[in-house]
């Protein structure tokens, strides 16, 4: 192939198909950036399998972390005080008719030996409490796809009534396509999610919908009753550049988790 | 060394899959991942590229990225190999954009060009003249020409896979390669003057 020289489409194509490659590879780069990778890897805080359960990692968290203790330190107070400020930012209103504040109710929840437990050692999640009224809350830890119920009660102590664990089952046979119906009111119940709406503001967009199936374990304290159901759920993938961020959402009940 | 063709075998999806998974709790499985993907990603970028030091650090930049996003990347819509694809497609629009010396990891890992490594790879990247006149055409081309073309010809792709990484229909992807080879004869044909 020479420059200057006219060639037809198929010669063109031809040359392409046919010209020697270069394949070389540079071994140092190659061993040097996989070390280092391995390394920040290590660095890295962990998703936490779905089926690990917060009353067996409890004794073990502190010690699992690969991070240095300061550094452990360090990020959980930062995000304990992100997570308390926002709290109190977006929720300070009563709790109906019963004067006690949300950020009160963040305090008693933060502090509660069983939740404190099931939140990830380096701290990196988002909490989200939401006033169900009848002194009754919500908890949201996003990490684990946590939801739990719980009371405050007249004395002021926060009693757990309800954990409820989300975790996928592996890719269905048979359907995985929404119906167009189910597809729109996907869409609608995803974009009236505040962490939807934000991904959208920096420049996310919905880029794949599908039927997905999660197991959903219920521990009803109050009944003293376990029950492990299968739910479909439309998954969504937003996608902004490579970054992309998974949502769940029940259409019977309207909630959507992160993933 | 200089490849007829870059063959690589495709990992079986359901290993990668569970490969995927393991990567993100346990480095090892990260670094299998790695092994498997780390010449096709450097081949890729060097020879969209024919820059050994660009090469270096848009790769390292794409395995970074992949690192710290695995634990969002969800198997629906895109395989991962395509999704390193797509990582390094960007990077290679921003490379132009970036200060080479941004991150200090890509100078600690950079092989030295002093090398004896680094001038042998350098020599045998340019004694092939045929790839090099039509990388400096290609490289005259909008980059999204450059993309399909060199996923089609140079990385073997087809053209339902250069839709997936490039997320884009696949008619749109067929109509850029017909007019991408053109523009690219016409480059060619005037001898890269313009």
């Amino acid at each position: 192939m020479t420059k200057g020289v006219k060639m037809n489409t198929e010669e063109l194509v031809n040359g392409l198909e046919n010209v020697n490659l270069p394949g070389m590879e540079l071994a140092y780069h190659r061993q040097q950036l996989k070390r280092t990778l391995l390394e920040s890897h290590r660095l890295l805080p962990k998703p936490l399998p779905n089926k690990v359960r917060f009353h067996l990692l409890k004794p073990f968290i502190g010690l699992a972390s690969r991070q240095p203790v300061w550094k452990t330190l360090v990020i959980s107070s930062l995000t304990w005080i992100v997570v308390v400020f926002i709290l109190a930012f977006v929720f300070f209103a009563p709790i109906s008719n019963n004067g006690m504040t949300i950020a009160m109710a963040t305090d008693l929840a933060l502090n509660n030996a069983q939740i404190k437990a099931i939140l990830p050692a380096d701290g990196t999640t988002t909490v989200m409490i939401n006033d169900i009224g009848n002194r009754n809350i919500e908890i949201f830890i996003q990490k684990h796809d946590v939801y739990i119920n719980a009371e405050i009660n007249t004395s002021g102590v926060l009693k757990i009534k309800k954990i409820t664990y989300y975790s996928f089952l592996p890719p269905q046979q048979g359907r995985n396509a929404l119906t167009v119906e189910e597809n729109e009111k996907a869409v609608k119940l995803a974009k009236a999610d505040i962490r939807v709406q934000s991904l959208q503001n920096t420049g996310f967009t919905i880029q794949h919908i599908e039927a997905v199936y999660c197991n959903v374990v219920t521990n009803n304290i109050d009944a003293a009753k376990v029950t492990n159901v299968k739910q479909m759920f439309a998954f969504l993938i937003l996608e902004s550049g490579s970054e992309q961020k998974g949502f769940l959402v029940n259409l019977e009940t309207g909630l959507v988790l992160s993933r | 060394m200089l490849l007829k063709r870059y063959n690589i075998n495709h990992m079986e999806i359901e290993r990668e899959k569970i490969l995927v998974a393991r990567a993100k709790l346990e480095p090892e499985a990260f670094g299998e991942l790695y092994e498997e993907y780390y010449s096709r990603i450097f081949g890729y970028v060097l020879r969209r590229t024919a820059n050994l030091q660009l090469a270096q650090d848009i790769t390292s930049e794409v395995f970074f990225k992949a690192l710290k996003g695995i634990n969002n990347f969800y198997w629906r819509g895109i395989s991962f190999s395509s999704w390193l694809y797509r990582i390094a497609s960007n990077e290679i629009a921003n490379s132009y954009r970036r200060n080479v010396n941004d991150h200090k990891y890509q100078q600690e890992v950079r092989t030295s060009p002093l090398s004896q490594d680094y001038i042998s790879a350098e020599l045998e990247l340019r004694k092939n003249e045929e790839y090099q006149t039509l990388w400096e055409g290609i490289s005259r081309l909008p980059p999204k020409y450059q993309e399909v073309i060199t996923l089609k010809y140079f990385e073997d792709k087809e053209l339902k896979e250069i839709a997936e990484i490039l997320r884009k229909p696949e008619g749109t992807v067929k109509s850029l390669l017909h007019r991408g080879i053109e523009k690219l004869r016409s480059t060619l044909g005037r001898g890269g003057d313009d």
